[in-house]
């Protein structure tokens, strides 16, 4: 019985353990990767299907995070619970915030059509709006970013991650480039969209589309019943013929909407998570096919 | 004045369904929140919308997002934990609350306990979780049978009901339940907070179940007379909030509970008023 466990003891103690990244949710942990070397894992703490908003920070979380040679996150008050848990948990791995030097959309800056609403009503998240991973350009730079970061942390593997960085790059290019020239066809009174949570915006901006939603850029602030009147009024107006639900949000409001509207709902858009493996939304690449695709369907 | 007062609901359908909501659902709950002040057990809303997460869960894994699943999932959680701490405290071991607290509590991490197994969330809770913007017709259909079926029980019993609010310890000395009707109420009890959380939320079923029976206690002088106020108050103040939300942008449910909250403080002061000059005329 003794000698098992010296054996065990022993064995634990010289099994290596495998250098590990962590970022705080599935769409980073997918760019992550794509870039990371062969022998290190990525782990995302807030798994595909799961809603970083209103994720709080578990025991399994600390464990994850101590053991992290790096861990990335977006920043500008996506994840809000990750900077005490990344305190707490004595990691040595380095907080990276993807979005820490990058320009923000701001409430000012939105292209609303009543410019009387106060910038009060939209920023649970302290002013800016996370989602940047919608806009592939700007996915790009995090992209590099991170890159940049894994090679201080692994000096050895650094030719292995710069080609697999510009091997990735590649393919964004060309999906940046696609989406592009699938959304340049749509012709300019047909460019508004509704969303359940106000999370397109950066994806509006780079296919000249127009988002609207009920609900803000955080999942957690109920709508007032003037914004669920003013988009139906907007809808009606304009003849909106896209409206969408994203997974993660509870789609109730939406659904009352294409009631009262008559517009049927397109289809489920993917914001905040991938979707789990054998799903439409499996990884980054995929994710923004699929929202392309399920938005030009209805907008046609 | 009318355009401020009654257009909006005329312009938008799911303005006029959340009014019709709020009015059916505050109709059943002047009954069942009337017992559950006179019991103890006011904030037993509260504690239950936190106990329905394993029903919840276990619907959500079967059956997917689907409201009826998780409605289903949440009213039969309710109703064993109800049903457990009815059976405690009926035998005298334990108090009304006390046993709840102890069957919430446990449903509550017999929930969270389940969720982290199956990798879901303690969120999904927010699946359940209505909005009174959001009413759809499947809702509305089941909040009008549940509180048909309360007032049914309630008309149908009403001499017991009275006896039970008046002297609940004499009315079970006299009147021993046979178990079979104890889990019949409990399952209505359990029914109108379901559908409360699964259409209002969480927050404003609370307040609605609290709010309008006390004014109603203020100023009925009859058991119908209690129940009638308090029916009366809570449409009134969900078609104030409702406005409110309207003109000055805020969320529904809460700026309905905070005008029922103010409409009671209000009156209360009110009475206490003309009280003291009673007293010094």
């Amino acid at each position: 019985m003794r000698g098992a466990l010296v054996v065990l003891f022993s064995l634990m103690l010289s099994f290596p353990a495998a250098a590990q990244v962590v970022t705080s949710f599935s769409i980073l942990g997918d760019l992550a990767s794509r870039l990371v070397p062969g022998d290190v894992r990525v782990v995302s703490l807030v798994k595909a299907g799961e809603d970083t908003h209103q994720h709080e920070g578990t025991a399994a979380d600390l464990k994850e995070l101590r053991k992290a040679r790096l861990v990335f996150a977006v920043g500008a008050g996506f994840e809000p619970w990750l900077k005490k848990a990344h305190a707490s948990s004595g990691s040595k791995g380095e907080l990276i915030l993807l979005t820490e030097g990058m320009e923000l959309r701001e409430p000012g800056h939105e292209d609303h059509a009543h410019p009387h609403q106060g910038p009060s009503h939209r920023h649970p998240h302290g002013g800016q709006d996370p989602h940047v991973w919608l806009d592939v350009a700007k996915t790009r730079a995090m992209v590099a970013r991170m890159a940049r970061a894994l090679r201080e942390a692994f000096p050895g593997q650094s030719a292995e991650i710069s080609r697999k960085e510009k091997a990735y790059d590649l393919e964004l290019n060309s999906l940046q480039e696609e989406l592009k020239k699938q959304f340049s066809a749509v012709p300019a009174d047909r460019r508004l969209v509704i969303t359940s949570h106000d999370a397109f915006g950066y994806f509006g901006a780079a296919q000249g589309l127009r988002f609207l939603a009920p609900q803000g850029w955080s999942t957690e602030v109920e709508p007032s019943a003037k914004q669920v009147a003013r988009l139906i009024r907007q809808i009606r107006e304009h003849k909106v013929k896209a409206l969408f639900v994203e997974n993660l949000t509870n789609r109730r409001s939406i659904d009352q909407i294409s009631g009262e509207t008559g517009v049927k709902v397109g289809g489920t858009l993917y914001a905040d998570s991938l979707s789990d493996s054998p799903g439409p939304a499996a990884d980054y690449v995929q994710m923004m096919k699929h929202n392309a695709r399920t938005i030009l369907d209805a907008l046609k | 004045m009318w355009s401020l007062l009654v257009e909006p609901f005329l312009e938008y359908e799911f303005l006029r369904r959340a009014l019709i909501e709020a009015i059916v659902l505050g109709l059943g709950f002047s009954i069942v929140g009337q017992v559950l002040i006179t019991r103890r057990l006011s904030l037993i809303g509260d504690t239950l919308s936190h106990a329905m997460l394993p029903g919840v869960v276990v619907a959500f894994l079967l059956f997917g997002a689907n409201a009826m699943a998780l409605f289903w999932g949440g009213w039969i959680t309710g109703f064993l934990i109800l049903s457990a701490s009815w059976f405690l405290f009926h035998r005298r071991r334990v108090e009304a609350d006390a046993g709840l607290a102890l069957f919430a509590v446990f449903s509550v991490s017999l929930g969270v306990l389940l969720a982290a197994r199956t990798r879901t969330t303690t969120e999904i809770l927010h699946l359940l979780f209505g909005n009174v913007l959001a009413i759809d017709q499947w809702i509305l259909s089941m909040s009008v049978l549940v509180a048909a079926v309360t007032w049914m029980v309630f008309l149908w019993n009403y001499r017991s009901v009275l006896m039970a609010l008046v002297d609940p310890v004499f009315f079970e000395s006299v009147r021993p339940s046979s178990w079979w009707r104890v889990a019949f109420l409990l399952a209505i009890f359990s029914a109108n907070l379901t559908v409360g959380f699964a259409s209002l939320g969480a927050m404003m079923t609370v307040g609605l179940l609290i709010v309008p029976p006390l004014v109603g206690r203020a100023l009925g002088r009859s058991l119908f007379g209690m129940v009638g106020y308090s029916a009366l108050f809570s449409v009134l103040v969900s078609w104030v909030g409702v406005l409110i939300s309207f003109h000055g942008e805020v969320p529904s449910g809460p700026a309905i509970v905070a005008v029922a909250c103010a409409g009671l403080f209000l009156l209360q002061f009110l009475r206490l008023f003309r009280r003291a000059r009673r007293v010094t005329a």
